[in-house]
Protein backbone atom coordinates (compact mmCIF):
# COMPACT_ATOMS: atom_id res chain seq x y z
CA UNK A 1 0.00 0.00 0.00
CA UNK A 2 1.53 3.28 -1.06
CA UNK A 3 1.27 6.81 0.24
CA UNK A 4 1.16 6.16 3.96
CA UNK A 5 2.24 9.32 5.70
CA UNK A 6 5.42 8.22 7.51
CA UNK A 7 5.10 10.86 10.24
CA UNK A 8 1.52 9.85 10.95
CA UNK A 9 2.57 6.19 10.95
CA UNK A 10 5.38 6.98 13.38
CA UNK A 11 2.92 8.74 15.68
CA UNK A 12 0.71 5.67 15.44
CA UNK A 13 3.61 3.32 16.20
CA UNK A 14 4.58 5.47 19.19
CA UNK A 15 0.99 5.55 20.37
CA UNK A 16 0.40 1.78 20.28
CA UNK A 17 3.73 1.22 22.04
CA UNK A 18 2.86 3.75 24.72
CA UNK A 19 -0.57 2.17 25.05
CA UNK A 20 1.11 -1.09 26.11
CA UNK A 21 3.13 0.73 28.77
CA UNK A 22 0.10 2.69 30.00
CA UNK A 23 -1.99 -0.49 30.20
CA UNK A 24 0.84 -1.94 32.26
CA UNK A 25 0.43 0.90 34.77
CA UNK A 26 -3.32 0.30 34.84
CA UNK A 27 -2.86 -3.46 35.25
CA UNK A 28 -0.20 -3.06 37.94
CA UNK A 29 -1.50 -4.58 41.16
CA UNK A 30 -4.82 -5.58 39.58
CA UNK A 31 -4.08 -8.32 37.04
CA UNK A 32 -2.12 -11.52 37.45
CA UNK A 33 0.51 -11.02 34.77
CA UNK A 34 2.09 -14.41 35.45
CA UNK A 35 -0.96 -16.34 34.23
CA UNK A 36 -1.47 -18.25 30.96
CA UNK A 37 -3.02 -15.30 29.08
CA UNK A 38 0.13 -13.21 29.38
CA UNK A 39 2.33 -16.20 28.69
CA UNK A 40 0.46 -16.63 25.41
CA UNK A 41 0.83 -12.92 24.53
CA UNK A 42 4.53 -13.22 25.24
CA UNK A 43 4.77 -16.29 22.97
CA UNK A 44 3.02 -14.52 20.10
CA UNK A 45 5.30 -11.49 20.46
CA UNK A 46 8.45 -13.61 20.59
CA UNK A 47 7.40 -15.72 17.58
CA UNK A 48 6.71 -12.58 15.57
CA UNK A 49 10.04 -11.01 16.43
CA UNK A 50 11.86 -14.24 15.66
CA UNK A 51 10.09 -14.34 12.28
CA UNK A 52 11.20 -10.78 11.56
CA UNK A 53 14.80 -11.45 12.55
CA UNK A 54 14.91 -14.75 10.67
CA UNK A 55 13.72 -13.01 7.52
CA UNK A 56 16.48 -10.40 7.92
CA UNK A 57 18.99 -13.27 7.79
CA UNK A 58 17.40 -15.45 5.08
CA UNK A 59 15.52 -12.98 2.86
CA UNK A 60 16.82 -9.52 3.74
CA UNK A 61 15.64 -6.43 1.90
CA UNK A 62 17.72 -3.56 0.55
CA UNK A 63 21.48 -3.49 0.68
CA UNK A 64 21.85 -6.67 2.70
CA UNK A 65 20.09 -8.63 -0.05
CA UNK A 66 23.19 -8.25 -2.22
CA UNK A 67 25.28 -10.30 0.21
CA UNK A 68 25.39 -14.08 -0.34
CA UNK A 69 23.29 -16.21 1.99
CA UNK A 70 26.22 -18.44 2.94
CA UNK A 71 28.24 -15.42 4.12
CA UNK A 72 25.38 -14.33 6.37
CA UNK A 73 25.02 -17.85 7.75
CA UNK A 74 28.76 -18.21 8.41
CA UNK A 75 28.71 -14.85 10.21
CA UNK A 76 25.76 -16.03 12.31
CA UNK A 77 27.66 -19.25 13.16
CA UNK A 78 30.71 -17.22 14.25
CA UNK A 79 28.48 -14.95 16.32
CA UNK A 80 27.03 -17.96 18.13
CA UNK A 81 30.44 -19.60 18.62
CA UNK A 82 31.96 -16.47 20.15
CA UNK A 83 28.88 -15.84 22.28
CA UNK A 84 29.13 -19.27 23.90
CA UNK A 85 32.94 -19.27 24.05
CA UNK A 86 32.86 -16.01 26.02
CA UNK A 87 30.27 -17.21 28.57
CA UNK A 88 27.38 -15.58 26.72
CA UNK A 89 28.90 -12.14 26.35
CA UNK A 90 26.38 -10.16 24.31
CA UNK A 91 28.82 -7.46 23.31
CA UNK A 92 31.63 -9.75 22.13
CA UNK A 93 29.15 -11.98 20.31
CA UNK A 94 27.60 -9.09 18.41
CA UNK A 95 30.97 -7.48 17.69
CA UNK A 96 32.39 -10.74 16.31
CA UNK A 97 29.42 -11.18 13.97
CA UNK A 98 29.91 -7.63 12.75
CA UNK A 99 33.62 -8.21 12.13
CA UNK A 100 32.96 -11.59 10.53
CA UNK A 101 30.51 -10.32 7.92
CA UNK A 102 32.87 -7.47 6.97
CA UNK A 103 35.80 -9.88 6.61
CA UNK A 104 33.75 -12.35 4.56
CA UNK A 105 32.41 -9.68 2.22
CA UNK A 106 35.89 -8.28 1.61
CA UNK A 107 37.23 -11.78 0.90
CA UNK A 108 34.44 -12.40 -1.61
CA UNK A 109 35.15 -9.14 -3.39
CA UNK A 110 38.82 -10.13 -3.53
CA UNK B 1 17.33 -11.67 29.27
CA UNK B 2 20.56 -9.86 29.90
CA UNK B 3 23.31 -11.39 31.96
CA UNK B 4 25.49 -8.48 32.90
CA UNK B 5 27.45 -8.50 36.12
CA UNK B 6 26.19 -6.07 38.71
CA UNK B 7 28.92 -4.00 40.38
CA UNK B 8 29.09 -4.14 44.16
CA UNK B 9 27.98 -0.89 45.69
CA UNK B 10 27.67 -1.31 49.43
CA UNK B 11 26.53 2.24 50.20
CA UNK B 12 23.61 2.08 47.78
CA UNK B 13 21.08 1.76 50.60
CA UNK B 14 22.46 4.85 52.34
CA UNK B 15 22.05 7.24 49.41
CA UNK B 16 21.45 10.66 50.94
CA UNK B 17 19.02 12.10 48.44
CA UNK B 18 17.40 11.64 45.06
CA UNK B 19 20.33 13.33 43.37
CA UNK B 20 22.75 10.72 44.64
CA UNK B 21 20.36 7.94 43.56
CA UNK B 22 19.98 9.52 40.11
CA UNK B 23 23.77 9.72 39.78
CA UNK B 24 24.21 6.10 40.82
CA UNK B 25 21.64 4.97 38.25
CA UNK B 26 23.29 7.04 35.56
CA UNK B 27 26.76 5.69 36.35
CA UNK B 28 25.62 2.08 36.48
CA UNK B 29 23.95 2.43 33.09
CA UNK B 30 27.03 3.90 31.43
CA UNK B 31 28.79 0.58 31.22
CA UNK B 32 27.73 -2.47 29.33
CA UNK B 33 23.95 -1.76 29.35
CA UNK B 34 24.15 1.61 27.62
CA UNK B 35 27.02 0.46 25.40
CA UNK B 36 24.95 -2.50 24.20
CA UNK B 37 21.98 -0.25 23.68
CA UNK B 38 24.14 2.07 21.62
CA UNK B 39 25.40 -0.80 19.44
CA UNK B 40 21.84 -1.99 18.82
CA UNK B 41 20.70 1.54 18.00
CA UNK B 42 23.64 1.92 15.59
CA UNK B 43 22.08 -0.96 13.69
CA UNK B 44 18.71 0.77 13.74
CA UNK B 45 20.19 4.10 12.62
CA UNK B 46 21.92 2.40 9.68
CA UNK B 47 18.69 0.63 8.75
CA UNK B 48 16.88 4.00 8.73
CA UNK B 49 19.54 5.47 6.46
CA UNK B 50 19.26 2.54 4.07
CA UNK B 51 15.49 2.86 3.68
CA UNK B 52 15.71 6.60 3.05
CA UNK B 53 14.48 8.05 6.35
CA UNK B 54 15.82 11.47 7.29
CA UNK B 55 18.06 11.64 10.36
CA UNK B 56 15.28 13.49 12.18
CA UNK B 57 12.76 10.78 11.39
CA UNK B 58 15.18 8.15 12.69
CA UNK B 59 15.78 10.08 15.94
CA UNK B 60 12.09 10.87 16.36
CA UNK B 61 11.27 7.17 16.00
CA UNK B 62 13.81 6.25 18.67
CA UNK B 63 12.50 8.95 21.02
CA UNK B 64 8.78 8.34 20.56
CA UNK B 65 8.65 4.54 20.30
CA UNK B 66 11.70 3.89 22.52
CA UNK B 67 11.67 0.12 22.13
CA UNK B 68 13.93 -1.43 19.53
CA UNK B 69 11.82 -4.49 18.56
CA UNK B 70 8.86 -2.23 17.82
CA UNK B 71 11.06 0.22 15.95
CA UNK B 72 12.43 -2.53 13.72
CA UNK B 73 8.96 -4.01 13.19
CA UNK B 74 7.77 -0.53 12.23
CA UNK B 75 10.56 0.18 9.75
CA UNK B 76 10.46 -3.29 8.18
CA UNK B 77 6.69 -3.44 7.70
CA UNK B 78 6.61 0.15 6.46
CA UNK B 79 9.22 -0.56 3.78
CA UNK B 80 7.55 -3.86 2.91
CA UNK B 81 4.50 -1.76 2.05
CA UNK B 82 2.14 -3.38 4.54
CA UNK B 83 -1.27 -1.76 5.16
CA UNK B 84 -1.41 0.74 8.03
CA UNK B 85 -3.45 -1.53 10.25
CA UNK B 86 -0.97 -4.42 9.81
CA UNK B 87 1.94 -2.12 10.63
CA UNK B 88 0.37 -0.84 13.84
CA UNK B 89 -0.71 -4.31 14.90
CA UNK B 90 2.83 -5.63 14.32
CA UNK B 91 4.33 -2.80 16.38
CA UNK B 92 1.78 -3.29 19.16
CA UNK B 93 2.53 -7.02 19.27
CA UNK B 94 6.29 -6.51 19.14
CA UNK B 95 5.94 -4.27 22.18
CA UNK B 96 3.15 -6.16 23.93
CA UNK B 97 5.68 -7.43 26.44
CA UNK B 98 5.58 -3.96 28.03
CA UNK B 99 2.14 -4.60 29.46
CA UNK B 100 3.20 -7.32 31.90
CA UNK B 101 6.68 -5.79 32.29
CA UNK B 102 5.41 -2.40 33.41
CA UNK B 103 2.78 -4.02 35.61
CA UNK B 104 5.54 -5.95 37.41
CA UNK B 105 7.93 -3.00 37.45
CA UNK B 106 5.79 -0.18 38.88
CA UNK B 107 5.41 -1.53 42.42
CA UNK B 108 9.21 -1.42 42.80
CA UNK B 109 9.47 2.32 42.23
CA UNK B 110 6.00 3.27 43.51
CA UNK B 111 7.15 4.23 47.06
CA UNK B 112 9.07 7.17 45.56
CA UNK B 113 6.40 8.26 43.06
CA UNK B 114 4.10 11.09 44.16
CA UNK B 115 0.88 9.94 42.52
CA UNK B 116 -0.56 7.46 40.06
CA UNK B 117 -0.54 10.09 37.32
CA UNK B 118 3.26 10.35 37.48
CA UNK B 119 3.52 6.60 36.86
CA UNK B 120 2.04 7.15 33.41
CA UNK B 121 4.88 9.37 32.32
CA UNK B 122 7.56 7.25 33.99
CA UNK B 123 6.21 4.20 32.11
CA UNK B 124 7.48 5.55 28.79
CA UNK B 125 11.08 5.11 29.98
CA UNK B 126 10.76 1.46 30.95
CA UNK B 127 12.79 -0.74 28.60
CA UNK B 128 14.21 -4.25 28.88
CA UNK B 129 17.47 -2.73 30.15
CA UNK B 130 16.11 -0.50 32.89
CA UNK B 131 13.55 -3.12 33.86
CA UNK B 132 16.06 -5.82 34.71
CA UNK B 133 18.63 -3.48 36.27
CA UNK B 134 16.24 -1.56 38.51
CA UNK B 135 14.57 -4.75 39.72
CA UNK B 136 17.91 -6.39 40.42
CA UNK B 137 19.19 -3.30 42.22
CA UNK B 138 16.01 -2.68 44.21
CA UNK B 139 16.87 -4.80 47.29
CA UNK B 140 19.93 -2.56 47.88
CA UNK B 141 18.01 0.68 47.51
CA UNK B 142 15.82 2.68 49.85
CA UNK B 143 12.37 2.18 48.23
CA UNK B 144 11.78 5.94 48.03
CA UNK B 145 15.05 6.41 46.09
CA UNK B 146 14.35 3.79 43.40
CA UNK B 147 12.45 6.27 41.24
CA UNK B 148 15.47 8.57 41.06
CA UNK B 149 17.80 5.63 40.42
CA UNK B 150 15.51 4.51 37.59
CA UNK B 151 15.44 8.00 36.07
CA UNK B 152 19.23 8.21 36.15
CA UNK B 153 19.54 4.80 34.55
CA UNK B 154 16.90 5.50 31.93
CA UNK B 155 18.37 8.93 31.21
CA UNK B 156 21.76 7.46 30.40
CA UNK B 157 20.10 4.84 28.16
CA UNK B 158 18.14 7.53 26.34
CA UNK B 159 21.25 9.58 25.65
CA UNK B 160 23.13 6.55 24.39
CA UNK B 161 20.11 5.54 22.32
CA UNK B 162 20.17 8.89 20.54
CA UNK B 163 23.94 8.77 20.10
CA UNK B 164 23.69 5.26 18.64
CA UNK B 165 20.86 6.11 16.25
CA UNK B 166 22.66 9.22 14.99
CA UNK B 167 26.01 7.44 14.78
CA UNK B 168 24.56 4.51 12.82
CA UNK B 169 22.74 6.86 10.48
CA UNK B 170 25.77 9.05 9.79
CA UNK B 171 28.15 6.09 9.48
CA UNK B 172 25.89 4.37 6.95
CA UNK B 173 26.26 7.45 4.75
CA UNK B 174 30.04 7.68 4.83
CA UNK B 175 31.55 4.23 5.25
CA UNK B 176 31.89 1.72 2.41
CA UNK B 177 28.95 -0.29 1.21
CA UNK B 178 30.35 -3.41 2.86
CA UNK B 179 30.53 -1.77 6.29
CA UNK B 180 27.01 -0.37 5.83
CA UNK B 181 25.76 -3.88 5.10
CA UNK B 182 27.49 -5.08 8.27
CA UNK B 183 25.91 -2.25 10.30
CA UNK B 184 22.44 -3.29 9.14
CA UNK B 185 23.42 -6.89 9.89
CA UNK B 186 23.86 -5.85 13.56
CA UNK B 187 20.06 -5.92 13.91
CA UNK B 188 19.50 -9.64 13.34
CA UNK B 189 22.63 -10.88 15.16
CA UNK B 190 21.94 -8.76 18.24
CA UNK B 191 18.38 -10.05 18.53
CA UNK B 192 19.46 -13.60 17.77
CA UNK B 193 21.69 -13.52 20.86
CA UNK B 194 18.97 -11.94 22.97
CA UNK B 195 16.61 -14.73 21.94
CA UNK B 196 19.02 -17.36 23.26
CA UNK B 197 18.39 -15.98 26.74
CA UNK B 198 14.60 -15.77 26.63
CA UNK B 199 13.19 -17.02 29.91
CA UNK B 200 10.91 -20.05 29.76
CA UNK B 201 10.38 -23.00 27.45
CA UNK B 202 7.17 -21.66 25.88
CA UNK B 203 8.94 -18.50 24.72
CA UNK B 204 11.93 -20.46 23.46
CA UNK B 205 9.71 -22.82 21.44
CA UNK B 206 7.87 -19.83 19.99
CA UNK B 207 11.14 -18.22 18.95
CA UNK B 208 12.26 -21.42 17.27
CA UNK B 209 8.96 -21.94 15.43
CA UNK B 210 8.75 -18.28 14.44
CA UNK B 211 12.28 -18.32 13.03
CA UNK B 212 11.47 -21.35 10.86
CA UNK B 213 7.88 -20.62 9.88
CA UNK B 214 8.07 -16.83 9.75
CA UNK B 215 10.01 -16.35 6.50
CA UNK B 216 7.79 -18.91 4.74
CA UNK B 217 4.54 -17.33 5.90
CA UNK B 218 5.84 -13.89 4.94
CA UNK B 219 6.51 -15.23 1.45
CA UNK B 220 2.92 -16.47 1.23
CA UNK B 221 1.49 -13.16 2.37
CA UNK B 222 3.81 -10.14 2.45
CA UNK B 223 1.16 -8.02 4.17
CA UNK B 224 -0.13 -10.33 6.88
CA UNK B 225 2.51 -13.07 7.04
CA UNK B 226 4.35 -11.47 9.95
CA UNK B 227 1.25 -11.28 12.12
CA UNK B 228 0.16 -14.72 11.01
CA UNK B 229 3.57 -16.12 11.91
CA UNK B 230 3.35 -14.53 15.36
CA UNK B 231 -0.14 -15.81 16.05
CA UNK B 232 0.38 -19.27 14.58
CA UNK B 233 3.92 -20.04 15.81
CA UNK B 234 3.37 -18.33 19.17
CA UNK B 235 0.15 -20.23 19.80
CA UNK B 236 1.73 -23.55 18.81
CA UNK B 237 4.74 -22.84 21.05
CA UNK B 238 2.41 -21.96 23.91
CA UNK B 239 0.25 -25.08 23.40
CA UNK B 240 3.22 -27.45 23.06
CA UNK B 241 4.69 -26.09 26.29
CA UNK B 242 1.38 -26.60 28.08
CA UNK B 243 1.04 -30.06 26.57
CA UNK B 244 4.50 -31.02 27.83
CA UNK B 245 3.67 -29.68 31.28
CA UNK B 246 0.44 -31.67 31.33
CA UNK B 247 2.20 -34.83 30.13
CA UNK B 248 4.73 -34.55 32.95
CA UNK B 249 2.03 -34.07 35.55
CA UNK B 250 -0.28 -36.78 34.21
Amino acid sequence: MADLNPWAMMAGAALVTYLMRALGVVASGRLNVHGPLFDWIRCVAYAMLAALISRMVFFPSGNLAETPLWARLVAVAITLAVFYATRRNLFLGTASGFAAIIALLYVIKG
Amino acid sequence: MFRFGLPIFGQAAALKNDRAAFRLGFIEAVGLPALMLMVSMIGFGSLCHEIGFSLWKALATTASVWALPGQIAYVETLTAGSPAFAILLAVALANARFLPMVAIFMPYIRPGVRNRFAEFWLAHFVTANSWIFVIRRSPDLDPTRRRAYFLGFAGACLIMGFVGTALGYVLAGVVSKTVTQALVFLNPIYFLLLFLDVPGRSAFLSVLLGAIGGPLLMRLSPDWGLLGAGLLCGTVGFMVDRGLKGARRG
